[in-house]
């Protein structure tokens, strides 16, 4: 798991690539906990567009970030996700939870 | 480790060659100084001699004396102040002599035993003949050996009154004095060399032993003794002892050998602390691995273990299987019949892994498995779940599940998917097909969540297979993914077997594809198949009861 955090126009942009599992998904979340505290209603991105795989450990980090930025009046916006990644999105019903978008257009 | 060459033995060795060499050196350079002084020294006395003489002789006679073969008064008393002077200066022999071509004409010999005669003929010396057309520089002293005896030999010339070169003195004196004195010195040299080149060794080694060496060595032993026996301990406290070897080691040589010895004291605390930890950290991952494995087998014997479940309905074949990774894992099955007709079935996958996962697969099966007893509509069931799941679970764990409800006298199968892998079924004489329906989430992610139930019907010969992402998500080692596609051909290959057969089915060809790569996920299956024979019984029975 590669994670790579840019920052544009107050937005963050956080590009991720690999497989997000048991293993890599602790090293995301450790990610944000290292951060100084998320600024009041800040948007961050999350690029999947290198992301082949997510597990539910995966998906509990995505969570917890969710309630994080939820918690800053900010908003998380998920990008780019592959097909089989967004089969698994659908299939356990994580569309109506987080905030989806393909190239900057609302699914 | 036993050393080949000692440390002591190559200081010896080095410095009794370096001394040697320099000894050498220093004898034979000293030698060939004082052999050259020696030479000089009686090289310019026999010059000078010979000078003084030629300067005392009348050359006028001389080729006179020769010519006539006679001597007189004045030949007498030249001969007497010769011989005079050989005996004063030490000389071995003084004589005049012509040169006649290269031979030597004697005139006079001042000799008191064996005198030359007049006209004595002799050969000239070869060193001479570079000299003899020049004679009025005479013969430069030069060295030769003459019946047993080292010659210093000079020659002079004596002139005439017309200023020609009319005779030569030669002076000879003897260098078998020098050379004598040159073994002595030799000898007396060497044994001076000798004995300080004894004490220097003997000192430097003593010095360098003390020095370098006795430290080292003490070192070396120190630090033998230590990895000899970090070797054989398991335990660090039975390794005390040898580290105090190097503690105590007590070096103030004041240079390089003192700071390695300190950083050796402070390696050797490290590498303490570092077993201490070690093997601190080992108990406790030992400790915990052990906890683990109970938790893990806790785990498994919490779920429904005997098969057949139900041995006295005949009129469905149940099976389920779990294979668990090697870290424990969030799956779990569950079956229970709620009243005379009705079977639940659950199989749910609890987000992550070890012991949260662990800890929360227990609640999740408890909750799911009250509230479907309790709630007469499962999406209603579901419902009261997620509400409790989503009550204190601070970890932001999640559960996905699907159950359902199975009416043994109609076939119709109730069913609730909380964002899980969607089930197969096979009904009539088709092959299996995913049963898709429109995604909902998963549990305790977010109350509120309504959710909505589905319903099938399966004939008799119909069959359901259920499983988790364990098994379209196991891997090969190049990382591909197992799939629903294979999953869906390997059922249909084995579509007429009973559950159990076909459960393996799916699992030994998972095992194929995996090919040896670590299992990362539990691998849950269940399979229901509606019987035939039974089943139509159990029907003949309703309709005579009617």
């Amino acid at each position: 798991m590669k994670i790579d955090i840019k920052n544009e126009d107050g937005a963050m942009m956080v590009a991720l690539s690999g497989r997000l599992d048991t293993i890599s998904a602790p090293l995301l979340q450790q990610t944000f906990d290292e951060m100084p505290e998320i600024p009041q209603g800040a948007n961050v991105a999350l690029d999947f567009s290198g992301v082949d795989y997510v597990s539910s450990a995966g998906f509990r980090v995505l969570l917890v970030l969710q309630k994080k930025i939820t918690e800053a009046q900010g908003s998380l916006t998920i990008k780019n996700l592959s097909d089989a990644v967004l089969d698994v999105f659908e299939m356990t019903g994580f569309t109506s939870i987080f905030n989806i978008t393909e190239d900057g257009t609302c699914r | 480790m036993k050393n080949r060459l000692s440390l002591s033995v190559k200081a010896t060795c080095f410095v009794v060659l370096v001394c040697t060499l320099l000894t050498s050196i220093a004898v034979t350079l000293s030698y060939s100084v004082y052999v050259d002084r020696m030479n000089e020294f009686f090289n310019s006395q026999s010059k000078n001699l010979a000078w003084t003489v030629a300067s005392q002789v009348d050359g006028d006679k001389m080729a006179m004396y020769v010519d006539t073969m006679t001597i007189d008064e004045d030949y007498k008393k030249m001969l007497k102040l010769l011989i005079d002077i050989k005996n004063r200066n030490d000389i071995m022999y003084l004589y005049v002599f012509l040169v006649r071509g290269t031979k030597a004409v004697y005139v006079m010999d001042a000799d008191d035993e064996a005198p030359l005669p007049l006209g004595y003929n002799g050969p000239m010396h070869e060193e001479t003949y570079p000299y003899l057309d020049h004679l009025e520089n005479g013969v430069p002293p030069f060295l030769n050996y003459e019946d047993g005896e080292w010659l210093s030999s000079a020659y002079a010339p004596i002139f005439n009154s017309r200023g020609e070169v009319a005779a030569l003195v030669g002076v000879d004196i003897s260098m078998d004095y020098v050379m004598a004195r040159r073994k002595a010195y030799m000898q007396y040299f060497l044994s001076i060399m000798a004995v300080a080149m004894v004490i220097i060794i003997t000192l430097s080694l003593k010095l360098m032993n003390r020095l370098i060496v006795s430290p080292i060595d003490k070192l070396a032993a120190a630090a033998g003794a230590f990895t000899a026996r970090k070797g054989k301990s398991e335990r660090y406290d039975a390794m005390e002892p040898y580290t105090s070897a190097i503690a105590a080691l007590d070096i103030h040589t004041g240079d390089e050998i003192e700071s390695l010895c300190a950083a050796m004291q402070t390696m050797s605390k490290d590498i303490m602390e570092y077993v201490k930890n070690i093997t601190a950290i080992t108990a406790e991952r030992e400790r915990i691995s052990v906890e683990l494995n109970a938790a893990s087998r806790i785990q498994v014997s919490m779920l429904p273990r005997t098969f057949p479940p139900f041995p006295e309905r005949k009129e469905f074949e149940l099976h389920a299987l779990i294979k668990s990774a090697k870290e424990v894992g969030g799956d779990f099955y569950d079956f229970f019949m709620l009243d005379h007709d009705h079977l639940a079935v659950v199989v749910a996958d609890v987000s992550g892994k070890g012991m949260p996962a662990a800890l929360f697969m227990v609640v999740s099966k408890t909750v799911i498995k009250e509230q479907i007893i309790m709630n007469d509509r499962l999406d209603r069931a579901f419902e009261e779940a997620n509400r409790l799941l989503c009550e204190g679970n601070g970890e932001d764990m999640f559960v996905t599940a699907w159950a359902g409800v199975f009416e043994i006298s109609t076939g119709l199968l109730t069913f609730v998917n909380a964002g899980h892998n969607p089930p197969l079924v096979r009904q009539g004489n088709g092959g299996f097909e995913f049963v898709q329906t429109a995604p909902e989430l998963v549990l305790a992610v977010m109350p509120g969540v309504v959710y909505a139930q589905h319903e099938i019907t399966l004939a008799p010969g119909d069959a359901l297979f259920l499983y988790t992402d364990g098994v379209t998500e196991a891997n090969d080692a190049l990382g591909h993914l197992y799939g629903n596609e294979r999953l869906k051909e390997t059922l249909d290959e084995a579509r007429d077997k009973q559950p159990e057969d076909l459960l393996n089915s799916v699992l030994s060809d998972i095992e194929r594809f995996a090919d040896g790569a670590l299992q990362a996920d539990d691998i849950t299956m269940v399979g229901l198949r509606v019987n035939m024979v039974e089943r139509s019984r159990l029907y003949e029975m309703y309709e005579r009861q009617g």
